[in-house]
């Protein structure tokens, strides 16, 4: 057979030349057009530019996209057009087929799925989708039987189209990746409890989080790319200025407390620390600076103490509660087996012990029973005029007799207005304060009892000469529970309860109390107390 | 000098062949970006030895395709224009050789051989680069050593005294050629690839495939054979003659950026996909 040459045919080779220049102006032009593709990280915007370049080039009657699905492991259908839901489910995918057209990586006729409403030599197209290192899908195409779409030309611009927007996906998908994990970094700087911000080299804000925002009493969290030093109040930015020297210097600072004020009236202690950040090869970006709200801190450490203090005073208690108790039974015993029935004299003595014990029981009963009324709010007090000279007169009566190493000196003016008071309760706390004087000025003295007038108050001074208080109990004494811890000098019994009761009883007749004491020297409690009403 | 000498000497050889019609037509056709499926099939059925040696290869393991190719349009569209094209060229060339030279000095089997390694390893470098044809670079390996075949059939005597000059010296051919002729098998085949039309890449990849910087704008394709050449002889499948593994030409080798990782990698993909070319090797002999 007669084969002819065709290199020497003039028509062949003139449109051949001419078919090779259109085929590079098509191809500039794909190119522009196919910088849709690779510009946008719209997953959507990206399939349909691609779906419809591939129309455009090629005219398909109908097609359908098969991406990869991590989840499943399997090529998934994730776009179709011109064919219906239900055909689209009756196609089966020869597997080994597709996977070599991956392979191979170039647009391939095949065989057509077998499907029930089709010719079985009908041809079906597959162009792989690909990035720069794995297999992304493939793009199923029913070709327009009308068009002999399988020349050169369409193969090369088809391939150029895949992979533009194999590259576009594979961009997408890192992007929507990298938005995902910025926006889950996000998270965690939101829900930590501490206030955060970043600097980088040029002082500029890169990232605050809502707690600093609020810690800082900023108005917005607009400030990221602002300067610390515009955005931020004057005395945070002297102190940022100082912790950054720091930090660059020693690569962190250790956290300082100090009190910050987001607006006039309002404290807040803060606590800062800070370190340097830096990248994967160890060039310093930026400084983290980290905020805490020491008030919540405060407030933690302050029921902490009530924990401690409340086991304290079970232990206090039931050790008052023991001693006269213990008193109480050896005396009595004694009196039964060891004193004889006719020794009056002694059996009076001891008997006197168990009485002056068994007071101390019931006062301490009262005590706790006062406390528990005042907890659950049902203190009460029943006023009637009454003259602070004839209290005074009796508790001091009553106390002298305790303790002969300390002697009472009552001055009160002659003049004194009556008050509007609970007599018994005034007593409670004269009776109270006295004790406390006694009681810790171990050594003997004086106690002063001063009363005058100041305003439309009754103030009353009580003195002693003991061995006072230190600065750091003086704020706490009235507290419920609250002991001064002297037990390594003196071993001065008490529940922690009188003070609080004291200080519930005054205020609740409209007076206050205070204290002022120097170690060593003695204290002085004060009481104003208002005068009964005409 | 030497090369106008080369010309002159070789447009002596009267009956130096041409290409087959078939084979020619191919090449044009395929350099038409409008020809279609349908064209090429039709000028491939004007040969039907060749049909049914195209099928053959189809069908077989080299493509490993999961499924019958049956008709040359059908092959078309699955192997593709490039990978038809070269089995049209690859089947024409062989041809033309089967008949002349070969013999105890030049040992036809053993340059196939090494052809086809090096057509399959620039094929493997073309991908791991990202290019998006690596069929074409197939054509490149396996055609880039046609000089020698050239030689061994139109210069029988001059090239029986170069090849016996390098097994005894042991050196490499081409500076045995160039020590006996002044010119070697890459001038021989890119005079030969340019009288037969190839396509002009191809031509350049012969030409330059010794030196790729002097292949200008197209060192990038001659460096990818050159590669393969070497890493061929590397792995032991060399061309018969001198199994000598040359120096890496150092421009080429900053071209890749490949390291030291990569070319291990390379290794074991070509000691598979040599083995899987087997099939071809029946095509071409």
């Amino acid at each position: 057979m007669k084969i002819a040459p065709i290199e020497q045919d003039p028509l062949f080779l003139r449109k051949t030349v001419s078919d090779l220049r259109e085929e590079v102006d098509q191809l500039t032009m794909l190119q522009d057009i196919s910088k849709q593709i690779i510009s946008s990280y719209d997953f959507d915007q990206i399939i349909s530019i691609f779906l419809d370049l591939v129309k455009e080039l090629i005219g398909y009657s109908s097609c359908i996209l098969y991406l990869y699905d991590e989840d499943s492991n399997s090529y998934e259908v994730t776009i179709s057009r011109g064919i219906s839901e239900k055909d689209l489910k009756g196609y089966k995918l020869d597997d080994k087929i597709i996977n070599w057209v991956l392979k191979e990586g170039r647009w391939t006729h095949i065989s057509s799925p077998k499907h029930s409403n089709q010719k079985d030599d009908d041809f079906v197209s597959v162009l792989p989708l690909q990035g720069a290192k794995r297999d992304l899908g493939f793009l199923l195409i029913f070709p327009d039987p009308k068009k002999n779409a399988f020349t050169q030309a369409n193969v090369k611009r088809l391939s150029f189209v895949a992979s533009q927007t194999g590259i576009a996906l594979e961009n997408q998908g890192l992007y929507s990746k990298l938005s995902h994990s910025r926006e889950y970094i996000r998270n965690i700087l939101e829900s930590i409890n501490s206030g955060i911000i970043t600097i980088d080299m040029a002082d500029r804000i890169t990232q605050i989080n809502k707690n600093a925002t609020a810690m800082l009493g900023l108005p917005s969290a607009d400030i990221i790319g602002f300067s610390y030093k515009a955005a931020l109040a004057e005395d945070l930015v002297r102190r940022i200025d100082k912790v950054k020297k720091r930090t660059l210097k020693d690569g962190f600072t250790i956290e300082t407390v100090f009190d910050y004020f987001p607006a006039k009236d309002l404290r807040i202690p803060l606590g800062l620390n800070s370190s340097l950040l830096l990248d994967d090869k160890f060039n310093r970006i930026g400084i983290i600076i980290v905020f805490r709200n020491m008030l919540a801190l405060k407030e933690l450490e302050r029921l902490r103490q009530l924990d401690e203090m409340k086991s304290e005073f079970v232990s206090n208690v039931s050790h008052e509660l023991r001693s006269p108790l213990s008193v109480i039974k050896s005396y009595v015993e004694t009196i039964l087996d060891q004193v004889d029935a006719d020794d009056y004299q002694t059996q009076r003595e001891f008997l006197t012990v168990v009485n002056n014990e068994t007071d101390r029981l019931t006062a301490l009963i009262d005590d706790l029973l006062d406390i528990s009324r005042i907890e659950s709010g049902k203190f009460e007090i029943e006023l009637c005029h009454v003259a602070l000279s004839e209290i005074i007169q009796t508790v001091s009566r009553d106390i002298e007799n305790k303790s002969n190493r300390h002697e009472i000196v009552v001055d009160i003016l002659s003049v004194l207005p009556d008050l509007l008071a609970d007599k018994d309760k005034m007593i409670q706390v004269f009776l109270n304060l006295i004790d406390n004087a006694i009681k810790f000025s171990p050594d003997g003295g004086k106690v002063f009892i001063r009363a005058g007038v100041k305003g439309k108050m009754v103030k009353c001074d009580i003195s002693d000469q003991g061995i006072g208080i230190t600065g750091k109990d003086i704020s706490r004494i009235f507290e419920k529970f609250y002991r001064v811890d002297n037990s390594d000098v003196y071993e001065i019994p008490g529940t922690g309860l009188g003070l609080s009761i004291v200080k519930h009883i005054i205020e609740s007749h409209g007076g206050r109390i205070s204290v002022k004491s120097k170690p060593g020297k003695g204290s002085t409690f004060t009481m104003l107390l208002p005068f009964g009403s005409n | 000098m030497a090369y106008i000498n080369l010309e002159n000497r070789l447009a002596k050889i009267t009956d130096l062949p041409t290409l087959s019609t078939v084979a020619s037509n191919i090449i044009q056709i395929t350099q038409s970006p409008k020809s279609s499926a349908l064209e090429v099939g039709r000028a491939i059925s004007q040969d039907p030895a060749l049909v049914s040696r195209i099928l053959r290869i189809a069908n077989s393991t080299f493509y490993g395709f999961p499924g019958k190719i049956s008709t040359i349009p059908h092959a078309v569209v699955i192997l593709g224009f490039v990978n038809i094209r070269n089995l049209v060229l690859a089947a024409s060339i062989s041809r033309i050789f089967s008949s002349k030279g070969g013999d105890a000095y030049f040992d036809r089997e053993g340059f196939w051989r090494h052809s086809l390694a090096c057509g399959v390893t620039s094929k493997l470098i073309a991908k791991r680069l990202g290019m998006k044809n690596p069929e074409e670079v197939f054509i490149w390996g396996l055609l880039h050593d046609v000089g020698k075949l050239a030689l061994d059939a139109y210069f029988k005597e001059d090239f029986t005294r170069v090849v016996c000059l390098a097994k005894e010296k042991r050196i490499l051919l081409r500076d045995a050629e160039q020590e006996l002729l002044g010119f070697d098998h890459a001038e021989v085949g890119g005079i030969v690839a340019d009288k037969w039309a190839l396509p002009p890449a191809l031509i350049k990849v012969i030409r330059f495939h010794h030196n790729p910087t002097e292949a200008n704008e197209s060192m990038r394709m001659a460096a990818i054979v050159h590669l393969a050449d070497v890493l061929c002889r590397a792995i032991g499948v060399g061309d018969g003659v001198d199994n000598k593994v040359p120096c890496i030409d150092e421009e080429s080798w900053r071209l890749f950026r490949f390291n030291k990782q990569t070319i291990k990698r390379l290794f074991s993909e070509m000691e598979r996909e040599i083995g899987n070319a087997k099939a071809f090797l029946a095509f071409v002999k």
